[in-house]
């Protein structure tokens, strides 16, 4: 049996596994008491009962506050949450609605007649990729990098990325998140993630993981080929998930590393295997002026279809040129809508975008 | 064309495009209790997995409360939330690995784990039904280097993928693959060896 070393771990731990979750009164309660070790009788009962209703109404920063408000012991109040701080001139664009509902297979049959029109870039030695990528995610927290603006849609965080990637292997040298230099934040093991990736690919050759435009060329032009190739061996695989997600997933990824590379023959077999899964939906989007083909693909883990949300995969296609725009996801809560697009360009040195 | 073992040892690298940056990812912390809703239950069983169901209430507590506090810190490049949640349960496990390690030696001695709460008569009925696989296993977990523990239980518990496990240890992804196969190499071989009575 392939996997019986990892049912017998499972089949070990089962006894601790059984016992139900807590539920997040059930947290709450717990840090009151710890905070107040000797005084469980210190919260009043209606104090709680209040707590409990907050919560159900979903206004848990005013339970927070209420919290501070009634410490018995006078220790200090927890973390509050702080409100958001817009910033008027960070720019704010997305996420895009739906301009039309289109039909999957017929979408991605319109991507496919433009690919060949998608000419690969060319790169000489020494030169880098520059991918450039504005994000836009509808949550209310800041993270003190990336600035916020309010939207009739919520709060959305403006994520600004540049990278630049050393096109043999497709090895990321370097990462800006808008003017914070991510290879130089605190506990950043950058240099020693890049020479990791290096040594790898060194070791290795060109793979799905470690793409070379050159490599591209050699890749399947059917989508039976292009299906096996991006299906992990059994043994690798999640039992969470079909063998469709494992390949949507990992076309999502190779397209978002390789995209401006990918010859048009490799490109179509690609895109008809896409065609091939189920689980998808289509929209058209209007980007300023842009339309983009955005194809969706929805899934639940298995065995938890109707109890939990669900978190539905996007990337997004030009429709006149059939390349790859950018990508995002969307979940049933409304703060999980997330969007981005993206941009290529051939560059001399890292820190270019010219 | 590549042949198919070239394109199997591929596979076994994970087919994933980024090797150590993870670009695009969908969520932010965002509100806490919404967070709790989506991932309490599997972090809970994760945790239990580890240092037994009693101690798990706090270690899921303590996660999502430092999740708020340090929600500043979280970066979507680098991972999607629930591989920073099983990142900060995996810390906080490792204050207790004594109390972890402990409990599976116990296991493998006895056949009876310490951390789950039974009555003297279940404890003697599981002392009676404990294999010698069951104690191999467990042996053989206890032994594992920590960072092997924990990709095998992030792999078969949680049920991470590999960049996910590498994103929650803060780990190179063949590092993860690497660890993972060690680990599962061993309980193989405890698994053989239980099978030769």
């Amino acid at each position: 049996m392939v996997d019986e070393d990892l049912t017998a771990v499972r089949d070990l731990l089962q006894r601790r596994t059984q016992t139900p979750a807590p539920t997040w009164a059930d947290v709450v309660a717990r840090r009151s008491q710890a905070r107040t070790p000797a005084a469980r009788r210190a919260w009043p009962v209606v104090a709680m009962a209040a707590v409990l209703a907050l919560l159900a109404s979903g206004a848990f920063s005013v339970v927070i506050r209420m919290y501070a408000d009634r410490g018995p012991d006078g220790a200090p109040p927890p973390p509050a949450f702080p409100a958001p701080t817009p910033t008027a001139s960070a720019r704010a664009v997305g996420p895009y609605p739906d301009a039309e509902a289109l039909d999957p297979t017929q979408a991605l049959a319109d991507l496919i007649a433009v690919a060949p029109t998608a000419v690969p870039l060319t790169v000489q030695p020494g030169q880098v990729l520059y991918r450039h990528i504005v994000g836009w995610v509808i949550e209310p927290s800041p993270n003190g990098i990336d600035p916020q603006v309010q939207t009739p849609a919520g709060m959305v965080t403006v994520q600004d990325r540049s990278m630049w990637i050393d096109p043999e292997g497709m090895i990321t040298l370097s990462l800006m998140m808008g003017d914070t230099n991510a290879t130089t934040m605190p506990k950043s093991n950058w240099d020693q993630d890049v020479a990791d990736a290096r040594r790898s690919f060194t070791e290795s050759g060109p793979s799905l993981n470690n793409p070379t435009p050159q490599w591209l060329s050699t890749l399947p032009t059917t989508a039976a080929e292009w299906r096996s190739l991006l299906t992990p061996p059994a043994q690798n695989r999640s039992s969470k998930w079909t063998a469709d997600h494992d390949i949507w997933v990992n076309a999502e990824d190779f397209l978002f590393n390789v995209d401006p590379f990918l010859p048009g023959p490799q490109r179509i077999g690609l895109y008809q295997a896409l065609s091939n899964l189920s689980n998808l939906s289509a929209a058209a989007i209007d980007a300023d002026g842009r339309r983009l083909i955005a194809l969706r693909y929805r899934e639940a883990p298995i065995g938890t279809e109707g109890t939990q949300s669900v978190t539905t995969r996007e990337l997004l296609f030009d429709a006149q040129t059939g390349r790859v725009a950018g990508g995002g996801s969307l979940a049933d809560t409304p703060s999980g809508r997330y969007q981005s697009l993206w941009t290529y360009k051939i560059v001399n040195t890292v820190g270019e975008r010219e | 064309m590549e042949s198919d073992h070239q394109a199997q040892r591929e596979h076994d690298r994970g087919v994933r495009a980024i090797t150590h940056v993870t670009v695009f990812r969908t969520e932010a912390p965002g509100d806490v209790a919404e967070l709790f809703g989506r991932y309490g239950s599997q972090l809970h069983r994760y945790c239990a997995s580890r240092v037994g169901p009693s101690a798990a209430e706090d270690l899921v507590a303590e996660t999502f409360l430092l999740a708020h506090q340090h929600r500043a810190t979280f970066d979507a490049e680098r991972g999607t939330v629930q591989a920073w949640l099983y990142g900060i349960a995996t810390k906080l496990v490792h204050r207790r690995r004594r109390d972890e390690v402990r409990g599976l030696r116990a296991m493998a001695r006895t056949g009876v784990d310490p951390l789950v709460q039974e009555s003297h008569a279940e404890r003697v009925i599981d002392r009676a039904d404990a294999t010698a696989l069951s104690r191999e296993v467990a042996a053989a977990l206890a032994q594992l280097p920590a960072r092997q523990r924990d990709v095998l239980l992030l792999f078969a518990i949680a049920e991470l993928e590999y960049a996910e496990i590498a994103a929650a240890l803060g780990i190179p992804l063949g590092s993860v693959q690497s660890a993972l196969h060690r680990a599962r190499t061993k309980i193989r071989a405890a698994l053989r060896e239980a099978s030769r009575g």
